[in-house]
């Protein structure tokens, strides 16, 4: 007997390549489906998680505790804003009545300040006085402050005039620190 | 018997014979189609609703913080403040208070106001809301001399509404000042939770406590403090 005979239906070498074909397509699209459904349950469920439907009773709520108080807010924003603006005036305004002090502090007795005049930081000081040293030590003591920094940044004599009735007349400019 | 044409026929056996390939390519197809049409839009939806929850959040949370800050704060100190906040910096052209303020003032330092002059510019433009606007005065006193200009703008720098002498020139028995009192129009105040409150700072809380300070010292010589603003 031939023991070569082999009975089974011979199969073509493109018969199994075409298996190969069709187990790697099922295989891809058994992953590909999978991979889908994965994607989609995940997308689900985080969308789920992530999504601000949640926090809307939380929201609610906080709404209803906050307008409650919503009189007492607009004041506190009102005292707030204002304050601010409060304090930069009155950083920025020049302390006039001080000046003011500080220079007649420096005229000595004997002297009569005519005319004085603030205008930001510019002083303008018109002195009159019966005696030509009384002037002098005036002036003496101006240029020393202004040398020295103290309430004076400069100080010029703008004019000295002597007038019918013997009164000496100083005009003095000076720059305020 | 069907009438089949030789199209659809030949469709038929296309198919089934290629039934093994067309099954799981059209699988595959599909899944493609929706990885590449639908789900890039899914995944975007997902971040756009991550970012309005986190918006949510930090909304809810400034709501929250603001309700604990305000809960916090006592009502009648408030009001406190808030009046002073309103007679130092009103909303609006207060004129009566402006020239009480002058007039008081001018009469504790013995001086007396001859004339004046008023600039008080627009501070209807709805743009000027929550600026600051100076209200300019010239004025022009006589009597009291240099202690008594002296006087009257130490006063007036403590009366409210609150100014600022900007010039002054001081001659025998009269002066020239030069005055700007300040105003701030109403801003519409949000309190829908998109802005958070801050516990006033130990700054602000002096300015108050400076602004009520001079009310005292100037209602403990005379000058009546000017009415401010209220909010029904």
């Amino acid at each position: 007997m031939n023991k070569t005979i082999n009975l089974l239906p011979q199969k073509s070498a493109g018969y199994w390549k075409k298996r190969k074909i069709i187990f790697y397509l099922r295989l891809a699209s058994f992953l590909f489906l999978t991979a889908l459904f994965i994607s989609s349950v995940s997308i689900f469920l985080i969308n789920r998680y992530v999504s601000p439907d949640n926090l809307k009773l939380e929201e609610n709520q906080v709404v209803s505790r906050v307008t409650s108080v919503n009189q007492k807010m607009i004041k506190y924003s009102y005292v707030q804003s204002r304050v601010g603006d409060i304090k930069s005036v009155i950083d920025k305004r020049p302390n006039i009545d001080k000046t003011i002090d500080q220079v007649s502090s420096l005229i000595p007795p004997g002297i009569t300040i005519e005319a004085f005049t603030v205008n930001g930081n510019a002083l303008s000081l018109n002195l009159s006085s019966s005696s030509l040293k009384t002037s002098e030590t005036v002036l003496d003591t101006f240029t020393s402050m202004g040398e020295n920094k103290k309430l004076f940044k400069s100080v010029v004599l703008d004019g000295l005039r002597l007038d019918s009735s013997g009164k000496h007349g100083l005009r003095i400019n000076a720059s305020l620190l | 018997m069907k009438n089949i044409s030789f199209d659809q026929a030949l469709v038929k056996l296309f198919i089934r014979r290629y039934k093994d390939y067309i099954i799981p390519a059209v699988v595959i197809i599909v899944c493609l189609i929706v990885f590449i049409e639908i789900i890039p839009g899914q995944i975007q939806n997902v971040f756009t609703a991550r970012q309005n929850s986190s918006e949510l959040r930090k909304k809810i949370d400034v709501m929250a913080q603001n309700y604990k800050i305000l809960t916090q704060t006592d009502d009648i100190a408030l009001d406190t403040d808030f009046t002073l906040a309103s007679e130092a910096l009103p909303s609006e052209k207060d004129y009566e208070a402006v020239f009480t303020a002058i007039s008081d003032t001018a009469a504790k330092a013995g001086v007396n106001v001859d004339d004046y002059g008023l600039d008080a510019g627009d501070t209807d433009d709805p743009s000027l809301a929550g600026k600051l606007l100076p209200m300019s005065i010239s004025l022009s006193i006589h009597g009291g001399g240099i202690e008594g200009t002296k006087k009257f703008i130490a006063y007036l720098s403590k009366a409210f509404p609150l100014s600022e002498v900007s010039s002054v020139s001081v001659g025998h028995d009269s002066a020239g000042i030069s005055v700007n009192f300040y105003l701030e129009p109403f801003r519409q105040i949000k309190t829908d939770g998109t802005t958070a409150i801050k516990i006033l700072t130990a700054q602000q809380k002096a300015v108050l406590t400076t602004l009520s300070q001079w009310k005292s010292d100037i209602t403990a010589i005379g000058i009546p403090a000017s009415s401010g603003a209220s909010i029904q």
